[in-house]
């Protein structure tokens, strides 16, 4: 009897010490993930803010960023609503994160989500995909002003084609621009496509006189010649490609509208989870991984860390009420 | 001739021996992927898409098509011999590919889709390789107005699909099209018939609708079956593969639904589901055995398998030559270009032409493995059916609930699964036809989205439908393909009276 109990006596005492010494962290370590860490995106494999998700996962895994494993969840539907109620579910958790873009404000301003960016916590932004306009290649109007110009004369006589929603940053990024001018966006016609890929179809064979997107879906078509990208809403001429393009400002109209993306966590992060947060992406954006994949995709603007998101958040919002009312589709 | 060389070219890249390697990898686990509903091969490239960073672009890229042909494959495999489609696209084959099985063909299924896909992927890599160009720019040419006409033209096949009784067929097409209107307005952002639900927002799926409605009821039915003690088991029939007549029978059906498949894969707007459905219509229309389709006609699996395939090779027509993606897969497998550091658009060709004719001539050779892996395979496969009924629809209501449940985590989805599996039992019962409903859910966004664009574009005029050559072709098409049979029938009877 006695023999067996020196068997048990070892695993147990063992076991002891484990479970005495892992509840010990330093005094000044701060937050970590002890658990996995899941990002989650509003759309399906392969779309724009699953990439980046993915290429966080990735970034963090290579260059040893996390050390914690990284899942990345398709939440698609609602809006956006969907992946806003699970990340809500879990108040307090800085393992949940989600990957968020303009929309995330939208959704909830034109009353299609319960729940909007305004009831998380945002974390960092990591970067700005500026909308721009584009005509056909062939086309009379030269650039911004002539469009405006013309849909002002007759608003009926141009057709913009937008994608994928009512509402969204490049439906509000022409509308923004045309309320400035002294056009009423309620009037113009628009015509929403199922894609982004399907509208840039559409205007390159002629089917609508012009066209939103983010900057990075027409450049490749504006520089062989097919689009020309008459305006892009960004503060200043974009660099490379683009650096030809002039902007709403320089035409005389101050609209810049941006699709961001963002990353955010559920409400009720703590300040340690959030400075974590914060380190560890203001770290992934300066590797040369994620420079090469900003550029590819034409991600423009500065970092923004979490004080500044919350001043951007406050100040897209306000825009996005000013548009949205004009469009007549505010409802809060 | 300098294309030739090019196509010469790209064999000598596809066929070294680790881009082989990994063209059978892809195949398997493209296979493995494509036979459980629900992860498409879309969704499989995307998640496998990490893997491949470290690799060579040639090698990966080859990999990833590996995959999507491995899919196409196994979808139409578990559409055979379980009733699961497991892609929209293999809907179609089940309406004739799982009577097949039925009556102990499906080994005959099974290998006709295998040819018909090879053969026809043969033919729309042909296409791809000499008419890439002119074709997408012929692409560029439909607008919504034209898109509504083709999706007008195919709604016509209704007729076809009704079976014995027109009034059902077409109650259960505006079934259909009432379900497509569910979700968010396109244009006005509007919910329709979301009664707050969220996850109504984005409408219903099609892909859970058919798996609803064919294998989950016909597990209810089986069920039943059993229980009133009527459950046959499956005898296979003569020989795993076709015979001689059978043979005969395919080839007509492949090139029609080749072609047919190629051209609709060129459209960005349409993808391969609409392709499988127009194929499948025109073939009944056309071919001689037309009155046996849905009862097990070989030709109602070669023309949907034939055309399913060719549209994979029309989809990277327009990303190939214009950069952009005919479909959500190839728009997936933009986003690896880009990764790659690549631009797709018609210079690729000259400033990278070995990966491009390597890719395409990767995919003749994917076809070859798909047709070589897969033949031997179909005895074991058809082995399946062998299993006692409890063990199969246990199985199958397993891999269906899995499939629709890996989609988005989504219990919701698993309701809805259900309450189809349901719909389709009573539709069973009634003896409502269940195709014509998958054509209006499968047309009836596309087309009712086309006709408001077109409407919002011409200001309400009702011209801009009819407008252009492209839509009167259609237009004449679609009434020719109503009218027709009618006509048909109605000269015969003369021709017959005056006899």
């Amino acid at each position: 009897m006695l023999k067996k109990f020196k068997y048990i006596a070892l695993p147990v005492v063992g076991f002891g010490l484990l479970a005495l010494t892992s509840g010990a962290t330093p005094a000044d370590a701060g937050w970590k993930p002890s658990q996995n860490v899941e990002i989650s995106t509003t759309c399906k494999a392969g779309c724009g803010p699953d990439r980046i998700a993915r290429m966080l996962q990735k970034i963090w895994k290579s260059e040893k960023l996390v050390d914690a494993d990284v899942i990345v969840h398709n939440k698609a539907g609602g809006g956006g609503g969907i992946q806003l109620g699970y990340i809500d579910a879990h108040r307090g958790d800085g393992h949940y994160l989600g990957i968020a873009s303009a929309s995330a404000l939208s959704t909830y301003l034109t009353g299609r989500t319960k729940i909007g960016l305004h009831q998380m916590t945002p974390l960092v932004v990591m970067g700005q995909a500026y909308i721009s306009t584009a005509v056909k290649g062939d086309s009379p109007y030269k650039d911004g002003k002539a469009l405006l110009a013309q849909m002002k004369k007759d608003p009926k006589s141009v057709a913009v084609g937008t994608a994928t929603s009512r509402g969204n940053s490049n439906h509000m990024a022409i509308s923004l621009a045309a309320l400035k001018y002294g056009i009423d966006p309620g009037a113009l016609k628009f015509v929403i496509f199922q894609s982004g890929r399907i509208g840039r179809t559409n205007l390159l064979g002629g089917h609508v006189d012009a066209a939103q997107s983010s900057i990075g879906g027409f450049i490749k078509h504006h520089k062989k010649g097919k689009l020309r990208i008459v305006a892009v809403a960004a503060p200043e001429r974009l660099g490379g490609a683009a650096k030809d393009i002039p902007t709403w400002r320089e035409l005389g109209v101050d609209a810049v509208v941006a699709n961001f993306r963002g990353v955010f966590g559920p409400k009720g992060l703590s300040a340690d989870m959030i400075s974590y947060w914060e380190g560890v992406l203001r770290k992934t954006v300066e590797t040369k991984e994620w420079k090469g994949f900003a550029k590819k995709r034409m991600l423009a603007g500065k970092f923004l860390g979490h004080k500044e998101f919350v001043k951007f958040k406050d100040e897209k919002d306000a825009q996005m009420r000013v548009v949205l009312k004009a469009l007549g589709l505010l409802k809060r | 001739m300098e294309t030739i060389d090019h196509i010469m070219n790209g064999f000598s890249v596809a066929l070294q021996w680790q881009n082989i390697l990994f063209l059978f990898i892809g195949a398997v686990l493209g296979t493995v992927i494509g036979m459980m509903p629900g992860i498409g091969s879309s969704a499989g490239i995307a998640l496998l898409l990490p893997m491949t960073y470290g690799m060579n672009p040639i090698p990966a890229l080859i990999m990833l098509s590996g995959i999507y042909y491995g899919a196409m494959y196994g979808n139409t495999a578990s559409a055979v011999l379980i009733n699961t489609p497991g892609s929209a696209s293999a809907s179609m084959t089940t309406v004739d590919g799982y009577p097949m099985a039925k009556k102990g063909r499906a080994g005959a299924a099974l290998a006709s889709a295998a040819v018909a896909s090879f053969a026809a992927g043969t033919i729309g890599i042909l296409g791809l390789s000499f008419l890439a160009i002119p074709f997408a720019e012929f692409a560029l040419r439909f607008g919504p107005a034209e898109y509504f006409m083709l999706m007008f033209f195919s709604m016509s096949a209704v007729s076809s699909l009704a079976g014995k009784s027109p009034a059902k067929g077409l109650f259960a097409a505006f079934f259909g099209l009432m379900i497509a209107t569910i979700g968010m307005d396109l244009q006005t952002g509007m919910p329709r018939y979301v009664f707050d639900v969220p996850e109504l927002q984005t409408g219903v799926s099609f892909l859970i609708v058919i798996v609803g409605m064919f294998a989950l009821t016909e597990v209810f039915v089986n069920i039943e079956k059993w229980f009133m003690g009527q459950l046959m088991p499956v005898k296979i029939q003569g020989s795993l593969l076709m015979t001689l007549d059978e043979w005969k029978r395919c080839w007509r059906p492949i090139i029609r639904g080749g072609l047919i498949g190629f051209f609709i894969g060129i459209l960005p707007g349409a993808g391969g589901t609409i392709a499988t459905v127009i194929a499948y219509s025109t073939e009944q229309k056309l071919s001689k055995n037309g009155h046996e389709f849905g009862t097990g006609a070989i030709e109602g699996v070669a023309a949907p398998e034939a055309a399913n395939n060719a549209s994979t090779c029309g989809a990277f027509v327009p990303l190939l030559t214009l950069g952009i993606p005919g479909s959500g897969t190839t728009a997936v497998l933009l986003g690896a270009f880009i990764l790659y550091g690549l631009e797709p658009g018609a210079e690729l060709f000259d400033t990278h032409p070995e990966l491009v004719w390597g890719l395409i001539d990767s995919m003749y050779l994917g076809n070859v493995f798909l047709i070589i892996l897969n033949l031997p395979l179909i005895g074991i496969f058809v082995r399946m059916l062998y299993l006692p009924p409890g063990i199969l629809l246990s199985i199958i209501l397993a891999v269906a609930s899995v499939g629709i449940y890996s989609i988005s985590n989504s219990t919701y989805d698993l309701y809805v699964l259900l309450f189809f599996g349901g719909l389709g039992y009573v539709f069973r019962k009634l003896k409502i036809p269940v195709p014509p409903l998958i054509l209006g859910l499968v047309l009836g966004k596309l087309m009712e989205q086309s006709f408001r664009q077109a409407l919002i574009i011409s200001d309400g005029s009702l011209k801009a439908l009819v407008t252009g050559p492209i839509c009167i072709i259609l237009l004449i098409l679609a009434l020719t393909a109503m009218f027709l049979p009618a006509i048909i029938s109605f000269v015969r009877n003369r021709r017959e009276a005056s006899l």
